[in-house]
């Protein structure tokens, strides 16, 4: 039974992709609105992770609840109205425009068969507003630019009205600027009520808005908490095997990596099942 | 409609087909044929059981059916033929004075044309896919359709006769066809199997690639009974031996069938003498390579009642003495000029010429 | 900010503007295509003479009585052979359509997984081989034995695809190995009966100059079931076009579609080739042309494949009929038409059409 306000519950999941083991004994929960940053080396398993919550994997053992609900047993259709996935990109030979796009992501909610109706209309609108997607309207999508692009991407994931929003490196190809605007708009949506799932390799840009972090390695989570309690350099070298410094600077917290360890340096991470 | 609905939709489109196509199929196999009958045909090529209304206004869909509808006698009745009939040269007279229409080629018969003509009867091949698919709708216009024999050996042939003996309800003449042309192939036989040693005789349908009859096959009957042995009597069907079988075979004479290649009968006969391997053929050395074209061509190829002729005309080129025949190594239209009369040994003197030779103008 | 409010409802509006447009334009066409169907064929007859016959035709079916012979080439001759070819053209365009989605390449045709070979090599052993079956069945052993081998080849395709992975390139590559396979078994075959070879070749060149009623009946009733089926599923085709992890989340089981979907243009395939045999072209040509007229939403480009389809076809069939001689085979008047206009639509609008 979930806890009272829970909205995801992950509770000792276990998954494996033909023998190799990606994920061990992961649990944690996260409350409406919670902006949870998901950081790990590479193979750790946080697109698998990810995979699992929004139904795509099932988890051989362990269940995911979502709003008291265990996915393994909702529909498809069920789940799609519950959880919404940002992908990292588009692929470029899509013909449609960025309007119709954003369209595609109501597709959960709507009823008829054939047209949309005024309820559909009014989210793609306002999600077209508040996206600034206006003047891109009729633009077909390899037309855009990767900054726009991330918008469009947001819009049709916010059309899907989801209380779960998860999203993988969503800033890998973008430069400075359209990173931080990501950010700062998924904090938003936060703010809104969503519970925003980012999974990055950028620590810096997640340990700046999230409210909690989650570190994993080898299939299992190493420490879930605020960015100040994650964000150590034991930890940091634990897992990523990188000496690195930490520093706060203009109330900042920045990590710094120094240099990788070398072979005598590394030892067995804890938290492994 | 919403999203829900759908899946009920699909089974109710699915169940609509369902039920629609079987009752389709049902529908079309009820037959109504309830016309007065001029004759009664018990079983045609295809096994059915054709009541024919009238045998006025007849089509006919392939060039040797026509033929044998002339040699019953009733080539007036015709209304419509193929592109390719050509014979007897009633067909082209009447073709060019507009009394008889053209319905479309051997593989392509025009239903529209045909209808067009409104004709009683319309007769066709049982081998061909596309006459098949007329009797339907033939049928529908009650139209009367009676299939024949393709023709694939002598039997098919005299099976055909007999069909259309029933057809023009004369039992007697076809019997009287069936009869001429067998005794007439009897008395070829007579003369020619006093000759222990039958000739190699290798026909050729088309020389580049070769293609030539295997045994079993209408046209390798035709040398068998005029006193020849196939030499590819041991393949089936038409075969495409390679030319070194046919160094193997050692064949004393060649017929080829000459109408559709682009060289004359004579350019032909000089290639051969030219080639390196027909020319070291016993055919070849001795002069016994025959090109037959046109009609003469259409006697051996057409599986109808000119095949008599055919047979005729082959004895005639491997044994000319026996017939006191002539026969020029390229024949043509005129064939039947080189036609001796068949003697009738039982009575010691002449026969008649054979039936078709008789209608020829 | 005003600005929005003012576009609420316009995008629905557009679309459904396009649809009605194209659907409009192209029942008109249709219609007078249709008529002029009727008026066409080997058999001279007027406008105005095969309107009366059309009528008289009619009007006899109620009441019953003679056919006169116009009536009868028009009413029992062209009238069906004009159904089955708007059924074979919605057909084909529909099923061409459908394999596009699925494969997500613009080269790809409704015979991709192998059910033209399939119904080939069926029909070829059913007319070489013989009949041996009783006479009001003839006629239908052929168009019953090519669906059969059509949907089989289909099916091994299928299994062979979903055995290796189920994905779109998966089943490109089984419908190549089906194909060529049953392809040279029919090359085989006619060359091991080359005086058979007549009837399967003319079967394979396509042509409707076999349909009576029951097949046009045959045709139209299944094919356009099926197109409306695909119909219901054209946003879900839109969708999955997102790829599997996207439409997943969306909540769709593209796999699952898919192979459904792959069925049902198999089966629209199956059912026009049964009868006419093999029409290239068609289901490769009309997509794209929709595609570069409306837009790559199916909601559109299903219905307007649909009528594109059926009056490419009436076109290119009424060119065969009234041809010199005999009939062209449909296919090769196909891609004479249909490639040249093609091309011209590539060219000119080719720039917005990239997939």
């Amino acid at each position: 039974m979930p806890a009272e306000g829970m909205l995801l519950r992950i509770e000792d999941v276990e998954f494996s992709y033909e023998a190799v083991h990606t994920l061990n004994g992961v649990r944690f929960e996260a409350r409406p609105g919670e902006f949870l940053g998901l950081i790990g080396p590479n193979g750790s398993g946080k697109t698998t992770l990810l995979r699992c919550i929004n139904g795509l994997l099932k988890p051989q053992k362990g269940a995911i609840y979502l709003e008291g609900s265990q996915v393994s047993k909702m529909k498809l259709s069920e789940i799609a109205k519950v959880c919404a996935g940002v992908p990292t990109d588009i692929p470029d030979d899509f013909n449609i425009s960025v309007e119709e796009y954003v369209y595609l992501g109501r597709y959960p909610h709507v009823e008829n068969i054939w047209w949309e109706e005024r309820e559909d209309e009014e989210q793609v609108e306002h999600a077209i507003e508040c996206f600034e997607l206006d003047p891109l309207r009729r633009r077909k999508l390899f037309e855009v630019s990767s900054g726009e692009k991330e918008r469009v991407l947001l819009a049709k994931a916010v059309v899907q009205e989801p209380k779960v929003l998860l999203v993988d490196e969503p800033s890998a190809h973008l430069d400075l600027k359209f990173k931080l605007e990501v950010m700062e708009r998924l904090h938003e949506l936060s703010r809104r009520g969503i519970t925003v799932i980012v999974a990055s390799h950028d620590i810096n840009l997640l340990i700046k808005y999230c409210d909690r972090v989650i570190i994993m390695k080898n299939g299992g989570i190493v420490k879930c908490g605020s960015p100040e309690e994650v964000m150590t350099p034991e930890l940091i070298r634990d897992v990523y095997e990188v000496e690195a410094v930490v520093v706060r600077e203009d109330g900042e917290l920045v990590a710094v990596p120094k240099r990788p360890l070398r072979e005598g340096e590394k030892r067995c991470a804890p938290g492994k099942g | 409609m919403a999203k829900d609905d759908r899946r009920t939709m699909v089974l109710a489109l699915l169940v609509v087909v369902i039920i629609a196509v079987p009752v389709v199929v049902f529908a079309s196999m009820q037959n109504d044929n309830s016309n007065p009958t001029s004759s009664t045909v018990d079983s045609d090529a295809l096994g059915r059981m054709v009541n024919v209304t009238s045998f006025a206004r007849v089509v006919s869909c392939a060039p040797d059916i026509t033929e044998t509808v002339y040699a019953m006698g009733h080539g007036d009745d015709l209304v419509g033929v193929t592109t390719f009939c050509d014979f007897p040269q009633d067909v082209l007279d009447r073709k060019v004075a507009g009394t008889l229409t053209e319905i479309g080629g051997y593989w392509d018969p025009s239903i529209e044309q045909i209808v067009d003509l409104e004709p009683n009867l319309v007769l066709i091949s049982s081998g061909v896919q596309t006459h098949l698919a007329l009797i339907d709708r033939l049928e529908a216009k009650n139209i009367s359709v009676v299939a024949f024999y393709p023709g694939k050996n002598l039997d098919e042939v005299f099976t055909n006769i007999d069909i259309m003996g029933q057809v023009f309800n004369d039992a007697k003449k076809a019997s009287q066809l069936t009869a001429e042309m067998s005794s007439n192939m009897n008395k070829i036989k007579a003369i020619t199997s006093v000759h222990t040693i039958k000739p190699k005789v290798l026909f050729a349908v088309w020389l580049d690639p070769l293609y030539t009859t295997g045994g079993a096959t209408y046209v390798s009957d035709i040398i068998t009974g005029a006193g020849g042995t196939n030499v590819f009597g041991y393949l089936t069907g038409w075969p495409q031996p390679s030319m070194e079988k046919v160094v193997e075979v050692q064949p004393d004479y060649i017929i080829v069938s000459g109408t559709m290649m682009l060289m004359t009968p004579e350019q032909i006969i000089e290639s051969m003498h030219n080639d390196p391997i027909w020319g070291q053929t016993p055919a070849v050395k001795t002069g016994h390579v025959y090109v037959v074209a046109g009609q003469a061509e259409n006697c051996f190829l057409r599986q109808g009642v000119r095949m008599v002729d055919a047979m005729h005309l082959l004895a005639e080129i491997l044994f000319p003495n026996d017939f006191s025949a002539d026969v020029p190594n390229t024949i043509g239209s005129e064939y039947q000029n080189y036609l001796t009369p068949l003697p009738d040994y039982a009575s010691g003197g002449m026969t008649m010429l054979t039936p078709m030779a008789m209608t020829q103008v | 900010m005003g600005q929005s409010e003012k576009m609420e409802g316009q995008t629905t509006k557009r679309t459904k503007k396009r649809l009605y447009l194209i659907m409009l334009l192209g029942s008109v066409s249709l219609f007078v295509l249709f008529i002029l169907y009727l008026s066409t064929g080997q058999v001279k007859l007027g406008f105005v003479e095969s309107m009366q016959a059309l009528v008289g035709y009619l009007g006899k079916l109620f009441s019953g009585g003679e056919l006169t012979t116009s009536e009868f080439i028009v009413g029992e001759i062209r009238l069906p052979r004009a159904i089955a070819v708007i059924g074979v053209g919605i057909a084909l365009s529909v099923a061409g359509a459908i394999m596009q989605a699925m494969i997500r390449n613009p080269l790809v045709d409704p015979y991709i997984t192998g059910t033209s070979s399939g119904a080939a090599v069926a029909a070829t052993v059913v007319m070489v081989i013989g009949f041996g079956i009783t006479s009001s069945l003839l006629d239908f052993a052929v168009p019953i034995a090519a669906f059969v081998g059509a949907m089989a080849a289909f099916f091994f395709t299928m299994s062979l695809a979903e055995a290796s992975g189920g994905r779109a390139l998966n089943y490109v590559l089984a419908g190549i190995v089906t194909g060529t396979a049953l392809s040279s078994v029919t090359t085989l075959l006619l060359t091991s009966f080359p005086t058979e070879v007549q009837d399967p070749l003319f079967w394979m060149f396509g042509s409707f100059n076999q349909i009576d009623w029951t097949k046009a009946l045959l045709i139209i009733l299944p094919s356009l079931v099926m197109c409306l089926i695909a119909l219901l599923y054209a946003r879900e085709l839109n969708v999955i076009l997102l790829g599997h992890e996207q439409s997943y989340q969306l909540g769709i089981d593209s796999r699952r579609l898919r192979r459904w979907m792959m069925v049902l243009a198999a089966m629209l395939t199956a059912v026009a080739v049964a009868f006419v045999g093999i029409i290239g072209f068609l289901g490769l040509i009309v997509p794209h042309i929709c595609r570069i007229m409306v837009g790559s939403d199916h909601r559109l480009l299903l219905p307007a494949s649909m009528i594109i389809g059926a009056n490419v076809l009436l076109v290119a069939d009424i060119i065969c009929k009234t041809a010199t001689g005999g009939e062209l085979p449909v296919g090769a008047v196909i891609a004479l038409v249909g490639a040249p206009f093609f091309g011209y639509l590539l060219v000119r609008k080719g720039r917005e059409y990239a997939g």
